[in-house]
């Protein structure tokens, strides 16, 4: 063993952290190195007096300071998983809401396509459309003239009733 | 009231919500967390911040905490990692005055103790933050090797090459007080 790589064992030989075939290795290259033993010994006094060396006592309060910002953030933190919750319930709704609307509205304009091309492909229909309509109290539609689809839909839908 | 949980224990419960749980761990380990700022940082201001930062961190991750390695070398790492980062990005280090002395010492040894205090701060305060972070975790706080090099995310060899090299600097510049 090489001294450079003693020394750098030297540490956890002290602390008897080594296995005990690196221990034997470390231990046998000290008996026969005075410089290694050298530094051994100044690593021994080095951890004496670091071990004395005083720190600063800890701020007051430190703790307090600490745990009282945790509580801050653990309730934001609870604020805004309720807030979020809050905004998932509110776009479920609007968007349950418009697909509800969106699916009613294709079912009504669905239905107003059949029934004008059920309505123009009756000849006898054509012959009832004013009947139809003033028996309905609906008579003003059938003096427009027009042919749309609202029209179309109540003349079939009457028609259907009789 | 002092609980007997374990570290671990107490984490998991301040995962669950117990802020009571987590005040305790930091009972437990706020001195070892503000020391090892304070003698990396070498300014008491600082080091309060980044301890506290620290803790911060800790409750912040607390939901994916998992207990696979001691809740204090998972603390002293997020110190480590925060006191570099600051390192890296200050002017040199700027080391506050004499830290207090025993007052029962006599006014000799008092005075004499206060200027190895002194010459054992500069020494550390003068070495790479790398080396002077192993010394402090090593020495100062007693961690393993293995626990030192997990804090500093380092291997153990890597952190035997730099206490290797601090000690050799710190000789030299201790060399006043070295017994003969």
């Amino acid at each position: 063993m090489r001294c450079r790589e003693a020394q750098s064992k030297l540490d956890r030989f002290v602390a008897q952290e080594l296995t005990s075939a690196e221990r034997a290795q470390v231990g046998a290259h000290l008996a026969s190195c005075a410089a290694c033993r050298r530094a051994l010994a100044s690593l021994r006094w080095l951890q004496e007096i670091l071990a004395d060396a005083p720190a600063p006592p800890i701020p007051g309060g430190f703790a307090d300071r600490i745990v009282a910002r945790a509580r801050t953030q653990q309730a934001a933190t609870a604020r805004s998983n309720r807030a979020s919750r809050f905004e998932q319930s509110a776009w479920k709704t609007i968007l349950f809401s418009a697909a509800r609307a969106a699916a009613l509205a294709a079912g009504l304009l669905l239905g107003l396509l059949m029934g004008r091309d059920t309505w123009r492909a009756s000849p006898v229909a054509a012959a009832q459309q004013t009947d139809l309509l003033a028996a309905a109290g609906l008579a003003p539609l059938a003096e427009w003239g027009g042919d749309s689809l609202a029209q179309s839909y109540i003349r079939l839908t009457l028609a259907g009733e009789r | 009231m002092e609980s007997s949980l374990s570290d671990e224990a107490l984490m998991l419960a301040a995962a669950g919500g117990d802020l009571a749980a987590f005040e305790q761990l930091v009972l437990r380990h706020q001195e070892s967390a503000w020391r090892t700022a304070y003698r990396i940082v070498g300014c008491q201001r600082e080091a309060e911040d980044l301890a506290q930062e620290a803790f911060l961190r800790v409750f912040e991750a607390r939901d994916r905490y998992r207990p696979t390695a001691a809740f204090r070398t998972y603390l002293y790492r997020i110190v480590v990692r925060l006191c570099l980062d600051h390192l890296r990005k200050r002017r040199p280090l700027a080391t506050d005055g004499l830290a207090p002395v025993d007052g029962q010492l006599p006014a000799e040894q008092q005075a004499a103790e206060s200027e190895r205090a002194q010459a054992v701060r500069a020494a550390i305060g003068s070495l790479p933050a790398n080396q002077r972070t192993a010394i402090v975790l090593r020495y100062y706080e007693g961690l393993s090797g293995r626990e030192t090099a997990e804090a500093m995310d380092s291997s153990v060899k890597a952190v035997e090459r730099l206490l290797a090299r601090a000690r050799k600097t710190l000789e030299v510049r201790l060399g006043d007080f070295f017994p003969d």
